[in-house]
């Protein structure tokens, strides 16, 4: 049974759709590209499926489970957990506050446990580690202790994708994880998804605007346009594929209904 | 020229602004929810002592104790009879004082706790700007209800003579002094828990609710949950401010819970450096500074007799300062500091695990 | 009949001050619609223009007019003043809707307590303009006064103006692309410091007007304005804060709700009268949590 199953997923905002009918699976340890110019609905479809967004028509099902119109946190703690293209870090919190926030279950979230340092200072240290092990793949460490203004953009989009990983995720949705990243950093962090993959099993749907390096990453990747999936395939194939080159190089690139806040440039849009 | 009444007035209201400040630092400097309404989970607690007190008064005053000193049982609760009655009563019996104290805390705080809990339901369906709004109509709902109501305050006149606990110690002085100290002993405890809860992984998914509540939530944060959690907190620890305040003015009545109170606590907040325990603190004191000194009774001590009601002054003073904090330095005197929890420890330890 | 004898009081109070609360609500429409902000300190402009009455008549022995003229330019003084020295620099550092609410309330607890002290120190704490303010008319046990015949006249003359400004005039037809989307009005080089000027204005002068008018009607103290805040808000709020049609019927269901109703809830279901302040906290309350955007629902801001 796939993972991850959409059947007839519609979004509209007042008249124009952004999501205009997708169906689409995915299978549990697959690495998937999710590639399309710009307002063709990919980060809607991102919304929708992480629960920040209801459809207005169509299902989701997660592992089994109908997901569409729960709420963004329990979807998260189902294991479906996603980014932000533009970073959603809180601003007021150091690099290692943003990383030891996502973690399930900590016993000092609870207001009645938190008043007993000794209770949670063990999940806590734990919880540190594994932070450390995860800013130290991103380079991020040595700023773990600084606040989150003081970091760079393309560490800002690398932290976005590390807190992704603090949880205990089965799906990750990740927008454009290496945008705005020097490009040997984007390889390395391409690296660690793909062994993070192979390693936990983990399922990886990533948008990425810059098809050399992720075609190198993914075996299957899905093309969205204007609201809908135009093809899905390998690498290679989609390459070839006229619709995909007609949609990505052809007449009216950008020039989308319908994706809030897609419309312009690449990728550095302004996220609601 | 005896300053012991005005130490320990300072001291006394200190204790109880710097709880109040610390439960609006908690909803609104860590967690972001503006609560415009403290004054009404203060008067909650001054609600509740005045009633313990006064039905466990009357109910003694029926009884033994009431025979034993030669009092009338009481009839009416408001009336100034009952008043002079519940204060022998309180001279004479420590203990009972000691039981309606404690109980009128207890009572309070979970009373407090429980409206803030559904009170957080606002915060779930509307923006900042109009929870603050909401909150602030329902301190004065409360207000004109309870003035028009006498069930709860004995109307507008209200509820006179609540007397001290510690009524029992004859030396006013030593009184006042003692009666601090219990107050700054209860204003500690809720520093350590204001401390502890800010440092601790719920005062790092506050300040996450604060910064990015959709994030929080796509991160699996209970946001509704939260807010409820951090409403009940704060507004438990404002009821219990409310009952100190009441044993030490004796009185309780509607007309002291007005918005200007809250504005004092949030001018507190704001000075001192949201999110910042320790600011909060500082802020609290030059404010109570400054509203115990804007008084024709410490003025007088300097021979200063201002031409006008000096009360007035006070508050030119907190309106200015809001206004230019807000427009110069709305993060107050001490910066926000980082949620401090063991996991800094390990990035301080440099290549150990 | 003697129902309806005693029912002419507060329908006739509740028209008047309906077309009171019109004229102080109206500002607060404006300025919220073109700043977004909530203004606490409108309160005060009320306050200022019922004390520029009074003082002009009371201590100077001016007229009426005169005095009125005094207390709306006194009210559009301050509400400019205080535009320029806080609102529009707090605006332009960007700050939070939230913030510009605290200044607000901190503008207001300023003025409000300069008030009590220049009051305080004149013996004017509690004063009414020596105007009369005569009975023209009686029906049943209530009475026509002459404020009545200037404040109905002047909420309707005033809804009119309004209406034929935001639709026929240039002037008023930016103010509504302005109030609509600010940030679109800007970018469309549309003269958005002018409108937010003349908002200020006219909300100030409305204002100081209406203050006049109480103080002839009433007896004044420092606190009148913030007394009428609730009032004014609940009017507007019945309006979505935006609309200017909603601010109108808002004001006149606020001054019934007050008088008319609180005198049938007592009549008929015993309700103490006392209770009648907490009908405007609970329509504020409850258009804020279920309907901030107004009965009207308006598509707008600052549409008639």
């Amino acid at each position: 049974m796939a993972l991850l199953e959409v059947r007839g997923l519609h979004k509209d905002f007042g008249g124009a759709a952004a999501v205009a009918g997708v169906d689409f699976t995915l299978e549990a340890g697959a690495l998937v590209g999710l590639i399309g110019p710009n307002g063709s609905g990919k980060t809607t479809l991102f919304n929708l499926l992480s629960g920040v967004l209801r459809p207005t028509r169509g299902e989701i099902y997660f592992d089994g489970q109908r997901i569409d119109g729960l709420s963004p946190d329990r979807i998260f703690r189902l294991g479906l957990v996603r980014t932000f293209q533009v970073p959603r870090l809180f601003r007021h919190m150091t690099t290692l506050e943003n990383a030891l926030l996502p973690p399930e279950d900590q016993l000092g979230e609870s207001p009645w446990h938190a008043l007993w340092p000794k209770r949670w200072r063990q999940q806590e240290l734990a919880l540190a580690h594994k932070a450390r092990a995860v800013l130290e793949t991103f380079r991020l460490d040595h700023a773990a202790l600084q606040g989150t203004t003081e970091l760079s953009g393309g560490q800002m989009k690398l932290l976005e994708a590390a807190r992704a990983l603090m949880g205990r995720a089965r799906l990750l949705l990740f927008d454009e994880p290496a945008a705005g990243v020097a490009p040997a950093l984007a390889r390395s962090v391409f690296d660690h998804l793909r062994r993070l993959q192979r390693e936990t099993g983990m399922t990886l749907l990533v948008i990425e605007h810059r098809l050399d390096v992720l075609f190198e990453y993914v075996d299957d990747a899905i093309v969205m346009d204007r609201g809908c999936i135009i093809a899905r395939g390998k690498p290679a194939e989609l390459a070839r594929d006229p619709r995909v080159i007609a949609a990505y190089f052809g007449g009216g690139d950008g020039q989308h209904a319908g994706e809030p806040g897609g419309a312009a440039g690449s990728g550095v849009t302004a996220m609601g | 020229m005896n300053l012991t009444p005005l130490i320990a007035s300072f001291l006394v209201f200190y204790g109880l602004y710097l709880i109040l400040s610390l439960s609006l630092n908690l909803e609104y400097g860590y967690a972001g929810q503006p609560n415009f309404g403290k004054v009404f989970f203060y008067s909650v607690g001054a609600y509740t002592a005045g009633a313990v007190t006064a039905h466990t008064l009357r109910w003694a005053s029926f009884g033994p104790m009431g025979e034993a000193l030669g009092l009338p049982p009481v009839a009416d609760i408001c009336s100034a009879a009952a008043a002079v009655v519940r204060e022998q009563l309180a001279a004479a019996h420590p203990g009972l004082m000691a039981v309606i104290f404690l109980t009128s805390l207890v009572l309070a705080a979970l009373l407090g706790a429980a409206a803030g809990y559904l009170l957080s339901y606002p915060a779930l369906r509307v923006r900042e700007v109009y929870l603050a709004m909401v909150l602030l109509i329902v301190a004065e709902i409360s207000r004109s209800y309870v003035r028009a109501n006498s069930a709860i305050a004995c109307g507008a006149h209200g509820l006179v003579g609540v007397p001290n606990p510690l009524l029992w110690i004859d030396d006013p002085g030593v009184r006042g002094y003692a009666y601090a100290a219990a107050v700054l002993a209860v204003a500690g405890i809720v520093y350590v828990v204001a401390q502890r809860l800010g440092n601790s992984p719920f005062g790092r998914v506050l300040k996450a609710v604060r910064d990015d509540e959709l994030a929080a939530q796509v991160l699996g944060k209970r946001v509704a949950r939260i807010k409820g959690q951090v409403m009940a907190i704060g507004s438990g620890m404002a009821a219990v401010a409310g009952v100190l305040y009441a044993f030490h003015v004796q009185f309780v009545g509607a007309e002291d819970f007005i918005p200007v109170i809250t504005f004092n606590v949030l001018a507190m907040v704001i000075l001192g450096g949201a999110a910042n325990h320790k600011g909060v603190a500082l802020g609290a004191l030059i404010l109570t500074a400054v509203d115990r000194m804007s008084r024709t009774s410490f003025l007088a001590l300097f021979g200063l007799q201002p031409p006008f009601d000096v009360n007035y002054l006070r508050y030119v003073i907190i309106g200015a300062l809001l206004v230019v904090l807000i427009m110069f330095r709305p993060q107050g005197l001490l910066p926000e500091g980082p949620v401090r929890t063991p996991a800094v420890e390990v990035f301080q330890r440099r290549g150990s695990a | 009949m003697e129902f309806l004898a005693e029912l002419a009081a507060p329908l006739l109070t509740g028209l008047l001050h309906g077309s009171l609360f019109t004229l102080m609500a109206v500002g607060l429409t404006m300025t919220f619609s073109v700043t977004r902000m909530i203004n606490f300190a409108h309160a005060e402009l009320v306050t200022l223009g019922a004390y520029a009455a009074v003082v002009a008549v009371n201590n100077y022995g001016w007229s009426l007019g005169p005095a009125m003229a005094a207390a709306v330019l006194i009210g559009l003084a301050a509400a400019v003043l205080v535009d320029e020295l806080v609102y529009k620099p707090l605006t332009a550092m960007r700050a939070p809707d939230l913030y510009l609410m605290v200044a607000s309330i901190g503008v207001s607890m300023v003025l409000r307590h300069i008030i009590y002290i220049f009051a305080d120190l004149n013996g004017l704490l509690n004063v009414k303009a020596r105007v009369l303010n005569n009975p023209v008319m009686f029906v049943g046990y209530g009475t026509v006064t002459t404020v009545h015949l200037w404040a109905v006249p002047a909420a309707l003359l005033l809804a009119l103006a309004l209406h034929l400004f935001l639709t026929q005039s240039l002037t008023g037809k930016v103010m509504r692309a302005v109030a609509d989307n600010v940030m679109l009005a800007q970018a469309s080089a549309a003269p958005v410091a002018r409108i937010r000027r003349l908002a200020w204005i006219a909300a100030g002068s409305l204002a100081g007007l209406a203050g006049a008018v109480w103080a002839v009607y009433s007896p004044v103290t420092p606190s009148v304005g913030w007394g009428l805040l609730p009032r004014m808000f609940a009017s507007a709020i019945i309006g979505g804060l935006v609309s200017f049609s909603g601010t109108f019927i808002g004001a006149y269901v606020v001054g019934f709700a007050e008088n008319l109703g609180i005198f049938l809830a007592n009549y008929f279901l015993g309700t103490p009268l006392d209770y009648r302040g907490i009908i405007t906290f609970l329509i504020v309350a409850v258009m804020l949590l279920w309907r901030p955007a107004g009965v009207l629902a308006a598509r707008g801001g600052g549409r008639w």
